[in-house]
């Protein structure tokens, strides 16, 4: 019996050639001669990794893991895991070769979150940005880039992918947190103008007193406010208050301006109000603008008076400057 | 053909039976599954070689017939898979490397194609669709030795000429090398005029060089294969051609 593909002359009745191992008779056994096919979902998918490969900006990856069968779910966890540094290298049991890497991106975000939100803050955590990228580029991606054109390109947008990643994460992470400056000055307490507050948004009715430091976007009087600030809210609900020299009298009662300080801006003006319902009358130096003569006393009432719903948070920790970080009351 | 064909009965039993229902035999099912490749109608080109395998699983064309219709309906890692499960009945196959090759190459894993290509060209028994193969490879690096690697395949194509020229004039046309193309179709449509494949694949490129055949060419596209959708869009776009698109081509 003659192979058809190496022409080797083999004895009659064998199964396979002798000289190359082809088949030379059917087999007897049942043999299933259907391939297997691609699910239709996977199409676009695939389609979509192979224009990027194309484009040599995703590598050829070969995890060697469970996830060999489906090679689409793998490449995803690859370009997705590098957005967490160092994981995709834990992935491919790389670590070892970014691990000073790692340990300098660490330090910069930490040193970079701490001086936030200063610029040097801002330049760390560009620093950290940096090494990222750097770190995402190590990844095998690198290697596999053919010129150093692509490389730029890749390395461009990583970058602004990332930026945009650490711009968005900490609001995911922490939705419950902000922060913000205040343009109060609070003797008693050490408060200047732009010191840094961060607050949580979970504010509860009941948590809020006469002195707490809330987080409020200013009403627009006059002038358009678009920033948030934290304020001190110095009349509750149901309270009468007036202006005396330069203190507040609520109900009657003089306040101590080292604690309750009145903003410049508010002391050109006479103010008597009896705050509503579920509202509170809060200070700082906001941002208005007189309208014809004078400010109204409906302005300075709009200015300063802020319902629950309007307040945004709660401050608890004072974040710079440095020196004076720590809790507030 | 049937044991009783030969028999003398004095009768015209030997034309009764070339009239009658063929054969359902491997080599017709083979024959079915080429006559739908020429016709682009690739997954009933798959299942006629499946068909084939049934009958008969030794015929090594079958097997890379069917990898060759997997590559084409881009189920790449599905292609690399068959060609695995090939090798075992045909181990180390010169084709079948190549066709991995091809799988690779297509899938844009072209370190990999390089590799198999490389396997396959050093083995003895090399067939034209290994050239082919290297030929896809070597264009996809824009080497020039990819056109004699052409040259090689067809020269290299025996019966499955028609089959090999119309792939390499498919391979030159993705590479934009349109004049070519059409030099190995005219060839393919005069083996095989039928082909609707063949008439589609040179009505596109003539309408790349902004040939006014590539009307013609689409018609009789259509007219073999009425339920071609592609066909008859690129026809409807060959009609609509405006001044600078006729002038330029595209």
């Amino acid at each position: 019996m003659r192979c058809p593909r190496c022409k080797f002359e083999n004895i009659p009745g064998r199964q396979r050639c002798f000289k190359c191992d082809s088949v030379l008779e059917a087999s007897v056994e049942p043999l299933d001669t259907h391939p297997g096919r691609m699910p239709k979902w996977k199409k676009p998918l695939r389609s979509m990794f192979r224009s990027f490969r194309n484009q040599w900006l995703v590598p050829d990856i070969d995890l060697g893991l469970k996830w060999k069968k489906h090679p689409e779910i793998a490449q995803v966890t690859v370009v997705l895991s590098d957005f967490i540094p160092g994981l995709g290298h834990l992935f491919s049991g790389r670590l070892k070769s970014i691990w000073w890497l790692l340990l300098i991106w660490l330090t910069l975000i930490v040193s970079g979150i701490f001086f936030l939100p200063g610029s040097f803050g801002f330049l760390l955590i560009g620093l950290a940005v940096g090494v990222h990228v750097w770190i995402l580029m190590g990844h095998g991606i690198i290697r596999n880039l053919g010129n150093f054109r692509f490389r730029l390109i890749a390395a461009g947008l990583f970058l602004v992918m990332l930026f945009a990643f650490y711009h968005f994460i900490p609001r995911l992470i922490l939705p419950d947190i902000a922060g913000a400056y205040t343009s109060l000055s609070i003797p008693s307490d050490n408060i200047e103008p732009m010191d840094y507050f961060i607050t949580t948004r979970n504010v509860e009715l009941g948590s809020l007193h006469r002195g707490s430091l809330v987080l409020i976007r200013p009403h627009s009087v006059g002038v358009r406010n678009t920033r948030m600030t934290v304020g001190q809210i110095v009349a509750l609900a149901g309270e009468n208050i007036e202006r005396q020299d330069d203190s507040f009298v609520v109900d009657g009662q003089l306040l101590d301006n080292h604690k309750y300080p009145v903003p410049n801006w508010l002391r050109q003006f006479k103010i008597s109000f009896n705050i509503g319902e579920d509202s509170y009358f809060v200070t700082s130096e906001f941002r208005v603008t007189e309208r014809g003569e004078r400010l109204t006393s409906n302005d300075i009432c709009r200015a300063c008076v802020y319902s629950i719903n309007d307040i945004q948070g709660h401050a608890f920790l004072r974040w710079t400057p440095i020196n004076k970080r720590g809790f507030v009351e | 053909m049937d044991r009783f064909t030969r028999l003398e009965f004095g009768d015209t039993a030997g034309k009764k039976g070339s009239q009658g229902e063929p054969v359902r035999n491997a080599e017709y099912f083979y024959k079915e599954a080429y006559k739908y490749w020429f016709a682009a109608e690739f997954e009933l080109a798959l299942r006629n070689f499946s068909r084939v395998l049934e009958e008969d699983s030794s015929i090594f064309g079958a097997w890379s017939g069917q990898i060759v219709a997997l590559i084409e309906l881009g189920e790449y890692p599905e292609a690399i898979v068959w060609a695995d499960k090939a090798l075992e009945s045909f181990p180390e196959h010169p084709e079948l490397l190549a066709l991995k090759a091809v799988a690779y190459s297509r899938n844009a894993k072209f370190e990999k194609a390089i590799a198999f290509s490389d396997n396959s060209v050093t083995k003895n028994d090399v067939t034209s669709r290994v050239w082919l193969a290297r030929a896809e490879v070597l264009l996809n690096r824009r080497s020039n030795v990819a056109e004699n690697c052409i040259s090689k395949a067809i020269s290299s194509a025996g019966e499955q000429g028609p089959v090999i020229k119309l792939e390499a004039a498919r391979l030159l046309k993705r590479r934009h090398k349109y004049s070519q193309a059409i030099e190995y179709l005219n060839e393919v449509i005069q083996s095989v005029p039928k082909s609707a494949l063949a008439w589609y694949e040179l009505g596109c490129c003539q309408a790349k060089l902004g040939l006014a055949q590539a009307k013609v060419s689409f018609e009789q596209c259509c007219q073999l294969s009425p339920d071609w959708d592609e066909a008859k869009r690129q026809l409807k776009r060959v009609n609509n051609r405006g001044f600078f698109r006729r002038l330029f081509g595209g």
